[in-house]
């Protein structure tokens, strides 16, 4: 079939070229900055996202997008949905009657070596479709012929990543998509939230279960849940009661109807499966057996994602549809088979080879590429094992343009195109996906999935999408209030310590400003100010003076430091990280940034301390950026209060331990001290303003301790924190939530029933009571701490296995 | 003959578990030569949550979770079971070479499996010497199986269930469920059909006849396809093929199919695991 039949594609070529090569081709170029910047920008928050960095994100986007006419797209859409059907008669029968194994259609090692062949999956017997999503990647030959390469059911692998490039497309060169017709997505993601929220109960929830933050694709998964929204979830965020999937809420258990699963078949469930995983809850898989959850896609599905399969499924389709195959799968042999082996055999070297797993991808080898010895290895590694191989000849892939600078040139593509299904099996395709593009036309039917660049697949409808806008692809909004109750323990868990993270680390870094600088004035009595300040915070007793910025750096700095700010940052991060989709984007870039920052002192041992001071200041703006974007762009959700008391709780234990180690060592007499007080609680304009006065440990104690007008006095913090505290969700364990509130009531009380002259002394020395007071105050704060793990983050316990088995 | 079989298991925490998920194999099922008269599973704390499915292979696998607190779980499975002797023709031997008999489904146990690798040359070697040429398949199997029970120390403080066959194969030790494992791997270098079975053994035998090594707990053993025979087991451990002796449970590709009993529980800290068997005839 061909694309100048029923449309002309020429024509939008046409249309698209002379927009690109408007202004002697600068236009091209310009847009191919502009898409690299904002990918860049993406790029920044997504390596934040995960804890490992991956130095290669996803190749970059091309500014000239894959284009295809309707018609092309209907034939293509008619071919996958016919696939989509063909794998539900496949899969049921692998995992039910088997009478493709018995009569041998499919052969038994086929099946068999294949890793995702799940036998637990056997009499499975779903309510829903096996496969609700299913990506294809395909290619065309040089003579405009369309074959599927392979399919992936893990999914909706990259369709985070269609989304994130159409959005950059649209906003740079939105007039043009408009103008050339091309068809929006959000169609086709109404479909697969709809999927999993089809006829389930009310306050039932739809999640997608994540790994976690530990892979690469951490960021698309929290990006579609997001979008989609679902609630973002890892394995031990949920637990199974009896045949129901429930999500450890604030307000307790919440039963769960679907998942969107992007953790693998073996890795759900520990129990059952893969035991040495993770990823999963215990009792999962028994749960969606018993028809207690629905899953897409149903577990046992991953094993049409072999290349095993590649060869066979002509056959197949027959055999069970009584139909051909629309599209036509790339021709392999499986060397299980004798006969192909035989021909195997008489093409090497000019062969591509794959091995059974679909993932990684790295067991594939272009043999031509291979130098002698390895070539022999591999014919080994064959030997050992034929069932688990295919091989094919590269088929020679059409060219597509690819813009260079302000010209273009040609490489190869291969789509990747996304389907989805409904209860009711109608197939949904997007009109949309993504081309990979390789210069090297073997390793782009090979590895299609670490391409050289992307490209946006633009499908061009008859009519003009007027709607088309920068919001465009999102849906519609989700009107009317939203259950916070709904937050997973483990974000709220993770949001409290952020708060405290990132309040300790502004509090180490105000501190050691001061050591800093009183460390290299001259005067003596300011030195030992310095000394005594880091004392409250170190154990140590001396300083050398002459070398004291290498001593704080190694104290404080170094990346090794025990309880040095590297560790606090570490600790930010991996709080953050656990909490995606409650940060914006700006405080996502100022985390990063921070991040390097910190990387960088760490780096400075042989900086001056004017230098290291600068820096200081720097991160110090930074941690005020963070908060500051915090307060003004987090909604106030019941996330954001659990990061507010953390930050209140951590700042008050500080203050409160700070107070304790001045009163305990100082006399009135102290002034440096006593000024440094003020200068880490950032109060010395209050004081002035207020008391008018020398510095004096009455007042002062006075000002930190009883003020309810001073950000970082106790009165005032204790304040907020009864009202944070009374603000959290209602439990249903009752008895904890009051206990709460009067711990949070007694921090409050106990101030206000303290008068200063019962504390201190006229002249200015603590008296006994003082003691008392700051004692207890840091012992109720703890407590409310303690109390509010105990209320709210204590179900996101983990389980554990019987280590010993009988 | 006919058995009754207790298999106790006892699991105490040293702190409290407020949820636990188990998966139990506990139930023997019926074979061609056994017949079970009666199977029931205790579970202490008692639970409305336990429900029995079959597996792939025909076991019967029983789920059930526990939500009330506990510090110590109880499961007993009770049985009663008539047991014949297999009556096959060890005569009607075939070449090693000539597997093609093997139905489809039965592949399933040619491959390697979690506790079974294959390709090990050293395991290759181990298997070469005792498929000689000309020896068929049951030959060679018998010969293994020989040789194994000659070659091999039963100790049970040398293995665990992580161990791998190719340090039991290395040190020459291992209790029957290493055996076991060893013999599918041999056997399925040879591309043999072989499964995993995991059963009990007359605790007390009787007059006159010597206590089988593996009687006290649940034992394990070997099962070999045999094309246009059928299923024949032999038992490494004791160096014979099994008769009205063993009591079958459950089958699989390796241990890892046929876990007796595994469970995640949340919280609970370190755990003690006590297990009894008793298989005591009934006539």
């Amino acid at each position: 079939m061909s694309d100048t039949a029923s449309q002309p594609i020429d024509t939008a070529w046409d249309t698209l070229f002379s927009a690109l090569d408007y202004d002697e081709g600068n236009q091209q170029a310009r847009w191919a900055e502009e898409v690299e910047r904002r990918l860049k920008e993406n790029g920044l928050t997504y390596q934040a996202h995960t804890s490992k960095h991956h130095q290669n994100r996803q190749g970059q986007l091309d500014v000239v997008p894959y284009l295809m006419n309707e018609s092309t797209f209907e034939h293509l859409a008619r071919g996958l949905s016919q696939r989509m059907r063909f794998f539900e008669a496949l899969l049921s029968d692998i995992y039910g009657e088997r009478h493709l194994l018995a009569d041998g259609s499919i052969p038994a090692d086929l099946l068999f070596a294949n890793p995702d062949y799940l036998i637990e999956a056997h009499g499975l017997n779903p309510q829903t479709p096996w496969v609700s999503f299913l990506a294809h990647d395909l290619v065309r030959d040089a003579s405009g012929q369309w074959f599927v390469l392979g399919q992936s059911t893990r999914a909706p692998a990259g369709l985070g990543y269609v989304l994130e490039r159409r959005l950059i497309m649209s906003r740079v060169m939105g007039y043009l998509l408009r103008r050339m017709s091309v068809k929006r997505l959000s169609g086709f993601f109404r479909t697969l939230r709809q999927f999993l929220r089809a006829d389930s109960r009310d306050q039932d929830l739809s999640i997608l279960l994540t790994p976690g933050q530990s892979v690469e694709s951490y960021f698309e998964h929290a990006f579609l849940a997001n979008h989609l929204d679902f609630t973002l979830a890892e394995g031990d965020d949920l637990t199974v009661r009896g045949n129901r999937l429930m999500l450890k809420t604030l307000s307790g258990l919440r039963p769960v109807s679907g998942v969107l699963r992007r953790v693998t078949d073996q890795d759900i469930d520990p129990l059952e499966l893969n035991g040495f995983s993770r990823q999963g809850t215990p009792g999962l898989m028994d749960a969606v057996r018993r028809g207690g959850v629905r899953m897409a896609n149903v577990p046992g599905s991953g094993v049409i994602d072999s290349p095993l399969w590649m060869g066979r499924l002509e056959g197949l389709c027959q055999k069970l549809l009584g139909e051909d195959l629309i599209l036509k799968t790339l021709p392999a042999l499986w060397l299980g088979d004798p006969d192909e082996h035989e021909e195997f055999e008489s093409l090497w070297p000019d062969v591509l080879v794959r091995h059974a797993s679909a993932f990684p991808a790295g067991e594939s080898f272009v043999v031509r590429d291979l130098p002698d010895a390895e070539r022999q290895v591999l014919k080994a590694r064959i030997d050992a094992d034929r069932p688990s191989w295919v091989a094919w000849q590269a088929i020679d892939l059409e060219t597509v343009p690819v813009a260079e600078g302000t010209a273009r040139s040609e490489a190869h593509a291969v789509l990747r195109m996304y389907t989805a299904q409904s209860q009711d099996q109608k197939v949904d395709v997007m009109p949309g996906g993504l081309a990979s593009c390789n210069h090297d036309a073997s390793w782009a039917q090979l590895r299609p999935n670490t391409p050289e660049r992307y490209k946006d697949l633009w499908v061009m409808g008859m009519e003009p999408d007027n709607q088309l806008s920068m919001f465009a692809e999102m849906d519609a909004p989700t009107l009317g209030p939203v259950d916070q109750s709904m937050t997973p323990s483990r974000v709220a868990d993770a949001m409290f310590w952020l708060g405290r993270y990132v309040e300790r680390a502004d509090g180490l870094t105000r501190l050691v400003r001061e050591v800093l600088a009183g460390a290299i004035d001259t005067r003596t009595e300011r030195q030992q100010a310095a000394l005594w300040l880091l004392g409250s915070q170190f154990r140590t007793d001396e300083l050398n003076f002459e070398n004291a910025a290498a001593e704080i750096h190694q104290l404080v700095f170094m990346r090794t430091a025990a309880g040095g700010l590297s560790e606090l940052i570490n600790a930010i991060m991996r709080n953050a990280r656990a909490t995606p989709d409650f940060l914006s984007d700006d405080a996502w870039r100022a985390l990063v940034n921070l991040e390097q920052m910190i990387e960088r002192i760490g780096w400075m041992k042989h900086a001056d301390a004017g230098r290291l001071l600068d820096q200081v200041d720097a991160i110090l703006m930074q941690l005020a950026t963070f908060s500051g974007l915090n307060n003004d762009t987090m909604s106030r959700t019941f996330a954001h209060r659990f990061m507010d008391i953390g930050r209140h709780l951590e700042r008050a234990s500080k203050t409160l331990m700070l107070l304790n180690y001045a009163f305990q060592s100082l006399k009135p007499q102290d002034i440096n001290q006593w000024e440094l007080i003020l200068e880490v609680t950032d109060t010395v304009m209050t004081y002035r303003r207020r008391y008018r006065t020398r510095l004096h440990p009455t007042a002062i104690l006075d000002l930190l301790l009883l003020d309810t007008e001073t950000p970082r006095a106790i009165g005032y913090l204790a304040q907020r924190l009864e009202h944070l505290v009374q603000g959290l969700p209602v439990q249903q364990l009752v008895g904890r939530k009051t206990q709460l509130q009067q711990l949070a009531f007694r921090i409050h009380a106990n101030l206000q029933m303290s008068q200063t002259d019962d504390l201190m002394t006229i002249q200015g020395s603590p008296k006994k009571p003082l003691f008392d007071t700051l004692d207890q105050q840091i012992d109720i704060l703890s407590s409310l701490s303690e109390a509010i793990t105990l209320a709210y983050f204590s179900h996101a316990d983990v389980p554990q296995h019987l280590v010993k088995v009988s | 003959m006919r058995y009754r079989v207790r298999h106790r298991n006892r699991y105490q925490y040293v702190h409290p578990v407020s949820l636990s998920h188990s998966h139990a194999t506990l139930l023997p099922r019926d074979t061609l030569n056994q017949q079970v008269l009666s199977a029931r599973l205790t579970i202490l704390p008692g639970t409305d949550d336990v429900h029995e499915r079959q597996d792939l292979f025909g076991n019967r696998v029983s789920r059930f979770s526990i939500e009330e607190v506990h510090t110590e779980l109880n499961v007993l499975a009770e049985s009663e079971v008539e047991v014949r002797a297999n009556r096959v023709d060890l005569n009607r031997d075939l070449e090693v070479t000539d597997l093609s008999g093997i139905p489809a489904k039965t592949r399933l146990y040619c491959r390697p499996s979690l506790y079974v690798p294959i390709g090990s040359p050293e395991i290759q070697k181990f298997a070469d010497q005792c498929f000689t040429e000309g020896r068929g398949l049951i030959e060679g199997t018998r010969a293994l199986n020989e040789q194994i029970f000659h070659e091999f120390v039963y100790d049970q403080t040398f293995s665990d269930v992580e161990t791998p066959v190719a340090s039991v194969l290395s040190e020459k030790r291992g209790v029957c469920q290493d055996f076991a494992h060893l013999m599918l791997a041999c056997l399925r270098s040879k591309g043999i059909a072989c499964r995993y079975v995991s059963g009990y053994l007359e605790t007390d035998p009787p007059a006159g006849q010597p206590k089988l090594m593996g009687a006290d707990a649940s034992h394990a053993w070997v099962s070999v396809f045999v094309p246009g025979t059928g299923w024949i087991d032999f038992d490494p451990t004791n160096g014979l093929l099994p008769s009205d002796r063993h009591v079958t449970l459950a089958w699989g590709r390796d241990y890892a199919d046929v876990v007796p009993l595994k469970g995640l529980m949340t919280g609970g800290g370190q755990h003690t695991l006590e297990v009894s068997v008793d298989v005591t005839p009934l006539e």
